[in-house]
């Protein structure tokens, strides 16, 4: 099963209770239990959202915690906004997520292809290398690499934030995979045609491929997105922090008595942009998960 | 993931003996779309792999301008200390609390989900799925919320049925159990994601037969969907146990190791020792040599599980 | 050395890049185009996106100073406030302040920049850095550019602190201690007087237990940090380190597991263990809230915090000096917070600048208004020996501004022979924030692990002595 034609909402007949008509009674049970299942892990989301419109006093006040507030305030979000400059870290994230996502895809689409097409010599000792590197933990390179960025003078730079993520071994396989799918006639037929390979690339196999790029790019912007050890240790300027990194800061640096209501304003400031990426791209972000755990 | 091995005949794939030789031009052409990929990989995967060995035999100073030579001493020192089984306990906690766990609750919700129901599947999805977009750093910030024994909500609902909550944070036993429920919900969402896939991509044919044959619900679940579900399983399993042993984000947020040591885990005692407070770079390196070792076994022993999987099928 | 693995780095590099040039002229066909492209992506990040560039550059107009701090929200306004000041006085130095987050985080990020380069002029680093900091060798001590007399200035405690053998390194500028802030209002339920300035554990347990049956369910919060520790022990005239606490020679082993140590964590650990004060881990938050809440009656803090506690607590909030062990006579407390470390930038004009700001920071003006803003206490003798009219004022209004003032100035900084009391001088040892993290672990040792303060104390001073013995290493 390829990535491509994969999609979860087939919701077609392979369960074990497929029923082909009717029965819309006797669904009821499996309705209540994946609401309140659904319901339970939303939850910490759903508290986060309301906490952040409720007054401090009130929090530390109150003898139970309560969902609602009794008043509504912007409070913690305009603290959250002044206090710490999540605006600047929302930019810096998506300007390192962008990088990295559009270098990932660039690049492993150029190496998938000269794997799945090109006849070279130490081809598979190449494809050995790279294949071993997925095995290769980041906590065995994160130091060397760490003092490596530092030595340039890329720490707290979009470069030190991005460039060791350029290329994703997972993403050249993923592209390899799926163009040697692609029937090999077409590309003999081109290049009788006279097309070099690179636009035969562009214009055939690119526009082929659309559903698995998209899959790997929205894999790709989610990992980058949620990066937290590396840009934890490669910027000390706040005004190169990235989001998860600015959450950190204002939770771990509350003066006084902590402001939960301003701490799940940043909170929501930085899961707004994620939530807005699962919603619109939901299919594309499962059909990219579901395929690293398809194999192709 | 390294788990995408399957397709690829790693060492079949090009019919060597066939061919001549191929040519420098194509050669240098392939180099080129290689080059990227390649130059990214050597600088900041393969070289660092050296130069965290050669650190791992030093002690680097604190203060950032000397190295001592110390040989294999912070392997010996670390293998002989006490602390540092201590953080590969941690690491075995938090792998014995999240695998089975979480993919026993992704399973079941799984099943669920794939019941055909005519409306609002996609609600359910929604809901259940959004742990996926969570990072690691919201991930601790919500449930720090959750557990706080002030404004917290966990010990409130707790004392609605009449349970007195744990100080969820500041007891060890407690804090290993904190942080493995928040690991455990945000990989949720991934993890129903693959079982999800898997049920699907199993024949619908194989249902229909063990109806006929007068099968109930539970025994085509057990029967039927588990098994056909173990290649599934399995890559859920060696997936969980790297991520379970990778751990960090909700650590650093939640108990920042603590109370005492309680949850520091292997690569939070690499990050301790490399980046906090007095900087020992060399420990740091060796231990991450450690842990390397640890996941490039289990890493190994999946390429092995699937190996064997593409026989039998 | 670093400096070489450095070079060792960047080369490797060149050689990567020199073999991608190589690799490049080889192929010479259409896909070319790929690679150019790309490599002139990255360079087009590094160049645009490198941040803010070293800014050493002695120009014609305004020499720009950056200067990093660890002071968030409150506090961090006040700091704004006083860099405003600054920029505002004069044309020639423009100072631009950054919050780097906690003290640790601030403390990393400097030796961070070390590596990379990005070093600031300027830096708030904490007491327990000192050490560190000093044998980083990029400081320019602040004897240097100080004149003959000026380090009198200071208060004694602040002044000696910061001081190596020939004058001061630093110049202390939020300096604090800790104290026991109470509400007022659950000691009047409880009957029970203000605390003595010189009240031992043994009163301490006394508050409690009145307190407690007063129907406050604890008597006391505080976080199990390793700030409080230190300081009771040095209140009850205990050492921390050897060689009179690292002061008189490199510190080679920890003291704190002998003698008054023991007293000390036993009552610390005890006052959890036995449900005086809620286990909340190493916090310097949520303490607030439980005190806030009322839900305690006491809770130790920074005298930083005058002002955030005063202002926020819907009760009356007063003062106290910490308690000592029964064992011992009160002997003081060592000066916390932190101080203004000037890093060599290479430039004496800028170093001066630099200088000029730090110095315009430790005036009575300034000084004034980030006491009263916060609660630190201002560092200059001067303002303690004859305040001015609108600071005394202030104080007699605002007797929480006192307390540590008093704490300090009562503190006894030579013993009855005359010579140093190096207890409340304050330890120094290179791995001492590592050390403090050391006591927070054993904390839970006790409270978790179901070992004895004595135990546990002996378990952190093995990994203590090793880690003093890891990085004295480096001066053998």
């Amino acid at each position: 099963m390829t990535a491509e034609s994969f999609t979860l909402d087939q919701a077609k007949a392979t369960h074990p209770e497929h029923t082909p008509s009717g029965r819309r009674f006797a669904d009821l049970p499996v309705h209540l239990t994946l609401l309140v299942i659904g319901l339970a892990i939303a939850t910490p989301i759903i508290i986060a959202f309301f906490i952040s419109f409720t007054p401090l006093r009130e929090l530390v006040s109150r003898a139970n915690p309560t969902l609602l507030p009794d008043t509504w305030t912007f409070a913690g979000y305009e603290k959250a906004w002044n206090a710490t400059p999540f605006g600047r870290f929302i930019l810096n994230s998506f300007i390192q997520t962008g990088i990295i996502t559009a270098a990932q895809v660039l690049f492993s689409i150029l190496a998938g292809y000269a794997f799945a097409m090109f006849e070279f010599r130490f081809k598979n000792a190449l494809f050995a290398i790279l294949i071993g590197s997925l095995i290769v933990p980041f906590e065995l390179t994160f130091i060397p690499n760490f003092l490596l960025i530092s030595d340039l003078g890329w720490a707290n730079t979009y470069a030190g934030l991005t460039v060791p993520f350029l290329a994703s071994a997972f993403g050249v396989f993923m592209m390899r995979q799926f163009f040697m799918s692609i029937p090999r006639d077409l590309y003999d037929a081109a290049k009788i045609d006279g097309a070099s390979d690179w636009r035969y690339l562009w214009t055939v196999m690119a526009p082929l491929s659309k559903g698995a790029i998209s899959a790997f790019t929205i894999f790709a912007f989610l990992s980058a997105w949620n990066q937290y050890l590396w840009p934890l240790i490669i910027t000390n300027e706040e005004n190169m922090r990235t989001a998860q990194i600015g959450i950190r800061f204002f939770l771990v640096n509350q003066e006084r008595a902590t402001d939960w209501g301003a701490i799940m304003a940043g909170a929501v400031i930085v899961m707004i942009p994620t939530l807005i990426v699962f919603i619109v791209a939901q299919k594309q972000l499962v059909k990219g998960i579901a395929a690293s755990g398809l194999k192709g | 993931m390294a788990t995408t091995i399957e397709k690829t005949p790693a060492t079949g794939a090009i019919p060597r003996k066939r061919r001549s030789r191929p040519g420098w031009g194509t050669t240098g052409k392939a180099y080129l779309y290689l080059f990227p990929t390649f130059f990214i990989l050597a600088v900041f995967v393969y070289f660092p792999i050296i130069e965290s060995f050669r650190l791992s035999l030093n002690r680097v100073a604190p203060f950032g301008s000397q190295e001592i030579g110390v040989g294999f001493d912070n392997y010996r020192r670390l293998l002989t200390s006490p602390d540092f089984w201590d953080t590969v306990k941690v690491s075995v906690y938090f792998m014995i609390g999240t695998v089975p766990v979480g993919i026993g609750l992704a399973v079941a919700i799984a099943i669920l989900l794939a019941y055909p129901l005519k409306r609002l599947n996609g609600l359910y999805r929604t809901l259940i799925f959004v742990p996926v977009v969570i990072s690691s750093a919201i991930a601790g910030t919500l449930f720090k919320l959750l557990y706080n024994p002030v404004v917290g909500f966990f010990n409130y609902w707790l004392s609605l049925i009449g349970v007195d909550g744990p100080n969820w944070l500041n007891e060890q036993s407690w804090a290993v159990v904190a942080v493995t429920i928040t690991v455990v919900w945000r990989q949720l969402g991934f993890n129903v994601i693959i079982a999800l896939a898997g049920i699907q991509s199993i024949d619908e044919q194989l249902y229909e037969a063990a109806k006929v044959d007068g099968a109930g619900t539970f025994r085509r679940i057990w029967h039927i969907t588990l098994p056909m579900l173990s290649p599934t399983l399995f890559f859920l399993a060696v997936v969980n146990v790297i991520i379970s042993l990778q751990a960090f984000g909700e650590i650093n947020i939640l108990t920042d190791g603590g109370p005492g040591r309680g949850t520091t885990n292997l690569v939070y005692q690499v990050f301790v020792d490399g980046f906090v407070g007095t900087r020992f770079v060399g420990r740091a390196s060796a231990q991450a040599f450690l842990l390397a070792v640890m996941i490039i076994g289990i890493s190994v022993v999946n390429f092995r599980g699937l190996r064997g999987r593409v026989h039998y099928q | 050395m670093r400096g070489k693995t450095g070079m060792r780095r960047a080369r490797w590099l060149i050689l990567m890049v020199v073999f991608a040039m190589i690799a490049a002229a080889c192929g010479g066909d259409d896909s070319g185009e790929a690679t150019t492209t790309t490599a002139g992506d990255s360079g087009a990040t590094t160049t645009t996106a490198s941040g803010t560039p070293p800014t050493t550059v002695a120009t014609a107009e305004a020499i720009e100073i950056e200067f990093w701090h660890a002071m968030a929200d409150d506090l961090g306004a006040v700091v704004d406030e006083l860099v405003d000041r600054y920029n505002a006085s004069q044309d020639n130095v423009q100072v631009n302040a950054t919050f780097q987050g906690s003290y640790d985080d601030t403390y990393n990020a400097l030796l961070a920049s070390f590596d990379a380069g990005t070093a600031p002029n300027i830096t708030q680093n904490f007491d327990l850095a000192a050490q560190t900091m000093f044998d980083t060798g990029k400081l320019v001590p602040a004897w240097q550019l100080m004149a003959a007399g000026d380090a009198d200035s200071y208060l004694a405690a602040p002044r000696d602190y910061y001081s190596d053998e020939t004058g001061m390194v630093a110049l202390a500028f939020n300096s604090s201690t800790p104290i026991v802030y109470y509400n007022a209002d659950k000691f009047a339920d409880a009957g029970i007087d203000p605390p003595a300035p010189d009240w031992d554990f043994d009163d301490f347990l006394a508050t409690c237990e009145a307190i407690e049956q007063a129907g406050t369910q604890f008597c006391v919060t505080f976080g199990t940090v390793g700030w409080y520790f230190e300081q009771i022990l040095a209140n009850s005239g205990g050492l921390y380190f050897n060689n009179d606490n690292g002061r008189t020679a490199r510190a080679t082993e920890v003291e704190f597991n002998k003698g008054q140590g023991v007293e000390v964590f036993d009552f610390l650990t005890g006052l959890i263990a036995d449900g005086h004060a809620p286990n909340l881990g190493a916090t310097w938050s949520d303490t607030d809230s439980v005190f806030f809440a009322g839900e305690a009656a006491m809770i130790f803090d920074s005298t930083s915090g005058a002002r955030g506690f005063q202002d926020n607590a819907e009760f009356e909030v007063k003062t106290a000096f910490i308690p000592h062990s029964n064992s011992s006579e009160r002997n003081g407390v060592v000066i916390g917070g932190a101080a203004l470390w000037l890093i060599d930038s290479g430039d004496d004009a800028v170093n001066a600048a630099a200088w000029d700001f730090m110095k315009f920071m430790t005036e009575a003006d300034q000084q004034v208004t980030w006491h009263t803003g916060t609660g630190y206490f201002p560092v200059l003798a001067s303002l303690q020996d004859s305040p001015p009219a609108d600071l005394a004022t202030f104080w007699s209004e605002n007797p929480n501004f006192v307390t540590a003032i008093e704490q300090l100035a009562t503190t006894n900084t030579k013993n009855a022979d005359g010579s140093t009391n190096y207890a409340v001088l304050g330890g120094r040892a290179g791995p001492f924030p590592e050390i403090r993290r050391i006591i927070v672990e054993a904390y839970s040792e006790v409270l978790d692990g179901g070992k004895t303060p004595q135990e546990a104390l002996d378990a952190a001073a093995e990994r203590a002595n090793q880690a003093l013995s890891d990085y004295n290493a480096f001066f053998e």
